[in-house]
């Protein structure tokens, strides 16, 4: 089906489906918090929450796969920033503010 | 079904081009003096898909984005610069209070979507009751905030506490400021739907503030973790 084919949704199903996915990796953040206190491995895990909880939101609630192709652009964009700055900032934050002294 | 000028308007495709350059002679097509109606179909920019509500809000979403973009980059030279302070950072914040905004946030997104999908199928009194829903639960996050910064003032937890919770107040009450101008447009696009300005065939007005409330969600979704989580 192409995407000019695709009509917004009127299903509630799969908003509740979505909105049960994000209570669910919500709760998967904290416990990772609680759990790994501390822990190098935790930034991975959390970063690909981040990414993933935006794009069931971006997904489900936004519908962005019908949307122009500039918002389309703009929404994956934005989700996939802090996901990426934070696992770079964890790898090379030292450098950086080695670098860039304030 | 209406979905606004954008909508209207976006299916001039290049097929549609196509066809009108075959429809011309020739001599039509060396001649510079082409109809204006022709020239306004080239000129146009192909586009493909939806607006959701209408372009105006998608400026200000644009807006927001870039906005936050930058205060996140702000968060992420502070964190460069002062590892430490944001790693013992989470433990000084309520990560309860975080919790809670955080759920309210999703389930007040969800009521919102809700309430688009089911006025699109004409169900406009259960479009209603989905959006009192997500307006009772967007309340809860002011509310819960203003419990969170006693607690923290409680704490010591206040603007001269070091970087972290400067960060923290700095991107929390920026976002809280936006979350506030959804919770107000909410009120607005209640008066409306009671009124019964919404119908399956024009809702643009509730789905441009569907879509500022679920912008507004996803960059919460990132503030969380910023502070409450990576500890």
């Amino acid at each position: 089906m192409s995407q000019q084919d695709q009509s917004p949704s009127t299903r509630l199903r799969p908003l509740f489906i979505a909105w049960a996915g994000l209570v669910l990796l919500t709760l998967l953040s904290v416990a990772l918090g609680e759990w790994m206190r501390g822990a190098q491995g935790l930034l991975l895990p959390v970063a690909s929450i981040i990414w993933l909880k935006a794009w069931l939101v971006a997904r489900y609630f936004l519908e962005a796969p019908l949307c122009t192709t500039f918002i389309r652009r703009l929404i994956w964009t934005f989700i996939a920033f802090a996901p990426i700055a934070l696992v770079l900032t964890d790898l090379f934050g030292r450098q950086f503010a080695a670098t860039f002294q304030l | 079904m209406r979905h606004g000028f954008a909508q209207r308007h976006s299916h001039i495709s290049i097929q549609r081009l196509g066809q009108l350059n075959d429809q011309r002679t020739p001599r039509d097509a060396m001649s510079m003096d082409r109809a204006p109606e022709e020239d306004a179909v080239v000129q146009s920019p192909t586009v493909s898909g939806r607006i959701p509500g209408n372009r105006g809000i998608w400026v200000g979403i644009s807006c927001i984005f870039v906005e936050f973009a930058v205060l996140f980059t702000v968060y992420f030279v502070a964190r460069a610069h002062f590892p430490e302070a944001f790693h013992a950072g989470a433990e000084r914040l309520s990560r309860l209070s975080g919790t809670a905004i955080t759920l309210l946030m999703i389930s007040s997104s969800f009521c919102i979507a809700a309430s688009v999908a089911t006025i699109r199928g004409g169900r406009a009194h259960a479009s209603l009751k989905w959006l009192i829903a997500g307006i009772v639960l967007a309340f809860g996050y002011p509310l819960i905030k203003y419990f969170e910064i006693r607690w923290n003032l409680a704490h010591g937890v206040d603007a001269q506490a070091g970087v972290f919770v400067g960060a923290y107040y700095y991107l929390t009450l920026n976002h809280l400021v936006h979350a506030s101008w959804g919770i107000l447009g909410m009120l607005w696009v209640l008066a409306r739907h009671v009124t019964g300005a919404y119908s399956a065939d024009e809702y643009s007005g509730l789905e441009a503030l569907a879509s500022y409330w679920h912008a507004t969600d996803i960059i919460w979704l990132v503030i969380f973790p910023f502070f409450y989580v990576l500890a």
